[in-house]
């Protein structure tokens, strides 16, 4: 579900970044074969963090600013749940749109008396 | 191009807006409100975190050490904000400039405000939240300052049957926030005010008058206006009265582009942004609190702590942000762990999976001087800047040490938090983000030390006032709006006193007041 949420959105021509997408793709897969000797999509998660906190740390500073921009908008994606309103994020339990919590679960559970801590007649600032 | 003539038109349809547009349509003036944003209302409110929709209302304007939010659509702020209505302190009205000299008109304090205070409560229903009502992450803040000995309070909202889905910042689909659009801009419409959406105003131009007497309502100002968007259709107004009420950054960008034609325009136009200091700190609970909810409950989690507005001139409270917000404000990362972990990926998983249920977040909001400016670059687009950073820089320091103090003598695990831009680029040193912007055009008892008079009224042009953010002349170092609409009130019924063709029936309204600033 959330590689669903992230998949697309780097090409997602809403986003500035689109236009970088191809680039990011083959410059993947140009320090992917160049440190591992394979393309980007067959290395494990470890090595696709390795060469990703390489870019990250680029001292081209456009090369900086793509990567940063990439991953940025991929974990928005995925925690967010941008591209659907009702998906939410399963890792995070963020439970997207559409959905009540029901009262009893949301508030007034913890503390019974919250009127004891206050100095204001109303709520309001002296 | 079609020319129209009004009473009174109307920039904008947020707090500022609405209230002078309400009152005058009841002193019998033909008022016509024109709004740049799209219609919007709890219809067309979607609970989303996709950008395609945020970005459409919600704008920003920012630099490298400071960044201005607010929302553009019909109601303005309202319909995208959080319903908490405070009421300044008393001590934000008697803030004082470098040389000493109140940064509010002589006429303005709280004391002279609190009527207007509650006009605007009573339209807006603003009540103290129930305890039961008050969410998981409210009630954690509250005993985090109880087990400190600190003085904690429920504070108060402009909602009704709130159910708590925890989306108010992206519109109320429940019509329980008491937004603009329940209140003042439908009371208007049924007092003989128009309103048109993605109308925007972009340029204002004094009329020579004729005469050397000319009534009051002769038209002063012609007011050239964008009607549908980039391909729209230009329409003029020809009006005597106009009023500002774009918000701190729009009315001063529209002032600052109307200068050719406002020739006489204030030097204080753009100046002076206060922007109530904002400053988080965050960390993660210990074992001997209970779980917190980030995403149920209202945006706003219901408690303030005013422990520290004497001392320090802050107040206190938790935020409870959407993905979306969160990811926007920074990167998070735990900070009591060695060496220090990405901000991303795998080994980032772990912290975010503690966002929802063991996470605090603290803000302060405070009485920081008003140190921000709005000029145009060449192609006539708003920029901002910060003046006096220094003092800034030590502010933040301080304060997000009080902060990390209380988390850190509650037991939390410190987490760090690196602001960035849009882009996801961090910020480089001392950065302020806030929704909370006032005082492009603020209030004054002079020309020399402000653009509008204590009225509202622009120095050295007649008929033309700003009734919005822009006006309030300090940081307020609580929520703004409450601030924004009483003081709009407070114009709009100087307007109305000199203006109106029938007295204005304001129900329960601070009457004796009328006409005075
Ligand atoms: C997400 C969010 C949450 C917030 N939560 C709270 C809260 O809980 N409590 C609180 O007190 N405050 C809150 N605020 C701040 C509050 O919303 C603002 O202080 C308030 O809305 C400002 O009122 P205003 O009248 O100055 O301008 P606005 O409400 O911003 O209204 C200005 C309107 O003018 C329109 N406009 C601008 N330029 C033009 C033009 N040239 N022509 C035509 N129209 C124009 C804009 O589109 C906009 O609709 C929040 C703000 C945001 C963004
Ligand atoms: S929390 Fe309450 S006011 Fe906010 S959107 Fe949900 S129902 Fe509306």
């Amino acid at each position: 579900m959330e590689e669903r949420q992230s998949i697309g959105v780097l090409s997602d021509r809403f986003y500035p970044l689109a236009r970088y997408s191809d680039f990011l793709a083959s410059d993947l897969d140009r320090r992917a074969k160049r440190q591992y000797r394979r393309p980007f999509a067959s290395l494990s998660l470890d090595q696709r963090t390795v060469l990703l906190k390489d870019a990250l740390a680029s001292r081209d500073r456009t090369t900086q600013r793509l990567y940063t921009g990439a991953v940025f908008l991929t974990e928005a994606a995925v925690y967010g749940g941008i591209r659907d309103d009702r998906a939410g994020c399963r890792l995070t339990g963020f439970p997207g749109g559409y959905q009540l919590v029901p009262r009893t679960k949301v508030d007034g559970t913890l503390t019974a008396r919250l009127s004891g801590l206050s100095r204001s007649l109303d709520g309001n600032p002296a | 191009m079609q020319t129209r003539k009004t009473d009174v038109l109307v920039v904008g349809s947020g707090f500022g807006a609405a209230a002078p547009a309400l009152r005058l349509a009841q002193a019998g003036l033909a008022v016509t409100i024109l709004e740049k944003g799209p219609m919007v209302g709890p219809g067309q409110y979607r609970q989303t975190q996709d950008p395609k929709y945020l970005l459409k209302h919600i704008k920003g304007l920012g630099s490298e050490h400071l960044g201005l939010t607010y929302a553009e659509g019909l109601g303005g702020g309202s319909g995208f904000y959080e319903m908490v209505s405070l009421r300044a302190p008393t001590i934000a009205f008697e803030q004082q400039d470098d040389c000493g000299r109140r940064l509010w008109p002589s006429a303005v304090s709280r004391e002279t405000m609190d009527p207007w205070y509650d006009l605007a409560d009573s339209m807006l229903r603003v009540e103290q939240i129930p305890e039961d009502q008050v969410p998981r992450n409210g009630q954690i803040f509250a005993m985090m300052m109880a087990r400190l000995g600190y003085s904690c309070e429920r504070a108060r909202y402009a909602v009704r049957n709130c159910l708590g889905s925890g989306y108010c910042v992206t519109g109320c689909i429940y019509g329980a926030k008491q937004s603009l659009h329940v209140n003042y801009l439908p009371q208007a419409v049924e007092a003989g005010a128009t309103v048109t959406c993605d109308a925007e105003v972009t340029g204002i131009k004094a009329l020579k008058l004729d005469r050397r007497d000319p009534s009051p309502l002769e038209p002063r100002y012609r007011v050239r206006c964008r009607i549908g968007g980039e391909k729209g259709e230009d329409v003029e107004y020809l009006a005597p009265i106009v009023v500002l009420g774009g918000g701190t950054v729009g009315t001063a960008t529209l002032l600052l582009r109307s200068s050719r034609g406002l020739p006489e325009l204030s030097r204080h136009v753009g100046r002076h942004i206060a922007f109530n200091g904002s400053v988080k700190a965050a960390g993660i609970l210990p074992d001997d609190f209970p779980d917190g909810d980030m995403y149920a409950g209202r945006s706003h989690p219901g408690m303030i702590s005013y422990e520290f507005l004497e001392s320090r001139g802050i107040t206190i409270s938790t935020v409870k942000p959407l993905p979306l917000q969160m990811m926007a404000a920074g990167r998070l990362r735990l900070a009591d762990v060695n060496p220090t972990p990405e901000w991303w990926g795998a080994g980032h998983v772990e912290l975010m999976k503690q966002v929802r249920h063991r996470m605090i977040i603290l803000l302060s909001l405070g009485l920081t001087p008003p140190a921000g400016r709005i000029t145009l670059d060449r192609r006539g687009k708003a920029k901002l800047d910060v003046e006096g950073l220094a003092g800034m820089a030590e502010y933040e320091r301080e304060t997000e040490a009080v902060l990390r103090s209380i988390l850190d003598r509650n037991g939390c695990r410190p987490i760090s938090v690196e602001s960035v831009d849009q882009t996801g680029m961090p910020h480089p040193g001392t950065y302020f983000s806030t929704a909370h912007q006032t005082g492009s055009c603020r209030m004054a008892d002079s020309p020399d030390l402000g653009a509008v008079d204590a009225g509202g009224e622009m120095f050295g042009y007649p008929g033309l006032f700003v009734s919005d953010g822009a006006a309030i002349p300090s940081s307020l170092a609580v929520n703004t709006s409450l601030t924004i609409l009483a003081n709009a009130e407070r114009i709009a019924a100087g307007i109305a006193a000199r203006y109106g063709r029938v007295p204005a029936a304001v129900p329960g309204g601070p009457s004796r007041m009328a006409g005075k600033t």
